[in-house]
């Protein structure tokens, strides 16, 4: 089966078609089956080049992002203000997005509204082709990832390059990106070294130092932003009451796109929206030191209707010859907007500080959630965009340990959303074979604790079944589901002497304790 | 078929009403709770210090002059750079004209008007602009696109940027500084040079943007 845009029909039949994109690759071939995150992470975790990448990495961020947050007096009261905004524009999103619509259009841009992701495609390529181009620029941008728009400007004729080194690195590389902020993280300075070697950079000339890379990296890019017509962008925030647009980041390539070339087409998600400029000063305090950890970041682009292209200040170019449109995507998110618990997923500004303390994704690594949005908030976020059963095993690839929501600085309950998607996910698995085991023993589990003489006999049962049948269970129990999935990578504890319960009776339980 | 706007704001409406707390504030504004900071209590000399020294985190260099220095400590600042072949040209915003002849330091002078997209690539080593405000807490510069600056453009492609600020110009943070501005020209943030932490996240100055940042600070 195949869509319109003769790409191949993902494995989930029943999912709208442009929704699968948020899944990666190996989700999306029709000739295997969908990877579980237990054996993607099962895969990464073995990964040490890229564990050690990415623990130098969230630990480093880390670090400095408690720095300049304990530098901010007023910091939950923030974090609070920034929630509410959220939530209000939320409530409020449809009033907003007409708003925000008409005050773009009147400063002189066009907007475009896509339902999905085939659609923001098709309004992206029809205006690049437009404007004449053969080529774009692109400013990291998720959301564009999301809609797989590289790969479907390629397979029509379009050459899109990206623009901030970790995506190029990524790009060149054809590797999925495993962190938001940096998503070449799981690379090592030699390992980008040779990717450049193979791509634009001649043979032996580079230095494996990241100084030289991203000098390489320049020079490289300089040509392209001074020759292309078109740029592509995301967006940070959408300001409702004046029709601007913020752009936030820190090597300089933002700022190319959105001032060098004459068309620049920005895609932006319709949460993005927020009412006022001073909501912008909120956010702007909040989202640096909440992703690098710096106090600011060093580039931030504001423009409102148009871009700060060449013609508003030098003379080259005719009016007439410039363009600014902007693309508002739902994609899911109405979905998301709909369940009372998870729309609050809507109100991520994606600064990757959850990614950062998350002991889970520090150690399997973006590429195990085999999502764009990786960590906890993608846990959260992809199953709800994708509306897919399947998806929703991501809420599982988590402790529930709640750093993510201390950190975030939006306030998203993270380890609620992950129990409510977890309790759909099972409520989807109800009628299966697993399902009934599960819920059958969890019945049983329920009248055995609940009944202090079986409560007596199960406990003394265990000590003695782990005595006698734990060392055979260790050696045979991974051939055993349903207790396969845990013995796997667990070992059955020794048998006590005696439960806590029978210490206690009998006045032996300070000397067990001691123990 | 309805289109795709009405489609979207239909779902969005179906979605919101669906709810049993979907209250509709249409047109209040959450309440503006103040955003208490402890540098707004801040002196003009404690906030110009805090300023120098937040740039100064970016890895920037801060000069510290009197009103009428700036013409000599430009061009002293200017001697010691280590230009490479060809950038023989120094870009200078209107207001900042008047203060040189044709030449400072061996670089010819140059207005915007005068110079091309290719000149900033290959003629101009750096800009000397003045901009609109200073924010003390982040160490940020921002320009507001007007007439008396120096065009995004000359900021952005050649290497080094040099931007003059009065200390009248420096406010405690953002809180006021955006909402301040006209919005129908593009306002530009800048902290710090260029930088990119992609690799191994080991930070390196000077990506596409200017590998150095120079600001003087007029002191009264």
């Amino acid at each position: 089966m195949s869509t319109d845009s003769g790409r191949p029909e993902g494995p989930n039949e029943g999912i709208p078609r442009a929704n699968t994109w948020l899944l990666r690759t190996e989700h999306r071939d029709q000739q295997r089956s969908p990877v579980s995150f237990k054996s993607r992470s099962t895969r990464e975790i073995r990964n040490l080049q890229m564990r050690k990448n990415i623990s130098h990495a969230t630990s480093t961020i880390r670090e400095k992002r408690k720095k300049v947050v304990s530098e901010v007096e007023n910091w939950e009261e923030l974090r609070t203000r920034a929630a509410q905004i959220k939530q209000h524009t939320l409530s409020n999103l449809d009033f907003y997005l007409e708003e925000y619509e008409r005050n773009v259009t009147e400063a002189g841009g066009q907007v475009h509204w896509a339902r999905d992701a085939t659609e923001a495609r098709q309004i992206a390529l029809e205006l690049v082709r437009e404007s004449g181009a053969q080529s774009v620029i692109k400013v990291k941008s998720m959301v564009t990832e999301e809609i797989g728009l590289n790969d479907f400007l390629v397979e029509n004729g379009i050459e899109p390059t990206e623009t901030d080194l970790a995506e190029l690195i990524c790009q060149l590389a054809g590797d999925e990106s495993s962190h938001i902020l940096v998503p070449a993280i799981h690379r090592n300075r030699v390992e980008i070294r040779d990717i450049f070697e193979a791509t634009f950079a001649k043979k032996g000339t580079l230095e494996a130092e990241p100084s030289k890379i991203a000098e390489a990296a320049r020079q490289h890019l300089r040509e392209k932003f001074l020759e292309s017509k078109v740029a592509i962008t995301g967006g940070n925030f959408l300001v409702a009451e004046t029709g601007s647009v913020a752009i936030v980041e820190s090597e300089g390539n933002g700022r190319m796109c959105l001032t060098l070339p004459n068309n620049v087409i920005s895609i932006v998600g319709i949460e993005k929206l927020i009412p006022t400029m001073e909501d912008l000063e909120v956010f702007l305090t909040l989202l640096p030191r909440s992703s690098t950890g710096e106090r600011m970041n060093p580039y931030t682009t504001i423009w409102t209707g148009r871009p700060p292209a060449q013609l508003e200040l030098g003379k080259e170019t005719p009016f007439n010859e410039k363009s600014y449109h902007i693309i508002l995507l739902d994609n899911g998110r109405t979905r998301v907007l709909s369940d009372e618990i998870g729309k609050q997923a809507l109100s991520c500004i994606r600064c990757s500080a959850c990614l950062n303390v998350c002991p889970v994704y520090e150690r399997v690594g973006g590429h195990s959630y085999e999502s764009v949005y990786p960590g906890p908030i993608g846990a959260i976020l992809t199953p709800q965009l994708v509306g897919d059963p399947l998806a929703g095993e991501l809420a599982f690839a988590s402790t529930l340990c709640g750093a993510c929501y201390e950190v975030c600085p939006v306030k998203i309950n993270i380890p609620e959303i992950l129990i409510h998607l977890r309790s759909i996910h099972s409520d989807h698995k109800r009628d299966t074979v697993l399902g009934n085991i599960e819920r059958g023993s969890f019945g049983v589990v329920g009248i055995v604790m609940g009944n202090t003489n079986l409560f007596n006999i199960a406990t003394a049962s265990v000590s003695r079944i782990l005595k006698y049948g734990g060392p055979v269970l260790n050696r045979v129990g991974k051939y055993l589901p349903p207790i396969n999935g845990w013995i796997e990578s667990r070992t059955l504890p020794d048998a006590p002497k005696e439960t806590l319960r029978d210490a206690y009776r009998k006045g032996t339980l300070d000397a067990l304790l001691k123990k | 078929m309805p289109s795709s706007k009405s489609e979207i704001l239909q779902r969005i409406r179906q979605a919101n009403t669906s709810q049993s707390n979907g209250v509709r504030t249409q047109s209040t504004l959450i309440g503006t709770a103040p955003l208490g900071k402890e540098e707004s209590g801040l002196g003009r000399d404690d906030l110009v210090k805090l300023f120098i020294e937040r740039v100064e985190d970016y890895r920037s260099t801060m000069v510290e002059i009197g009103t009428d220095a700036l013409a000599s400590s430009f061009e002293s600042v200017l001697s010691k750079i280590d230009a490479p072949r060809g950038l023989d040209t120094i870009c200078v915003s209107t207001p900042l004209m008047s203060l040189f002849s044709n030449t400072v330091a061996g670089f010819q002078i140059a207005h915007p008007d005068q110079l091309t997209l290719n000149d900033y690539n290959t003629k101009v080593l750096g800009t000397l602009t003045s901009c609109a405000v200073g924010l003390a807490t982040s160490g940020t510069i921002i320009f507001n696109s007007s007439d008396d600056e120096a065009p995004p453009i000359s900021t952005l492609v050649p290497d080094h940027l040099f931007v003059v600020i009065n200390e009248s110009q420096i406010v405690p943070d953002i809180v006021g500084a955006i909402t301040a501005h006209d919005i129908g020209r593009p306002l530009t943030m800048v902290s710090g040079p260029s930088a990119t932490s992609d690799i191994e996240l080991a930070r390196v100055e000077g990506v596409h943007g200017p590998r150095n940042l120079t600001v003087f600070v007029l002191r009264q």
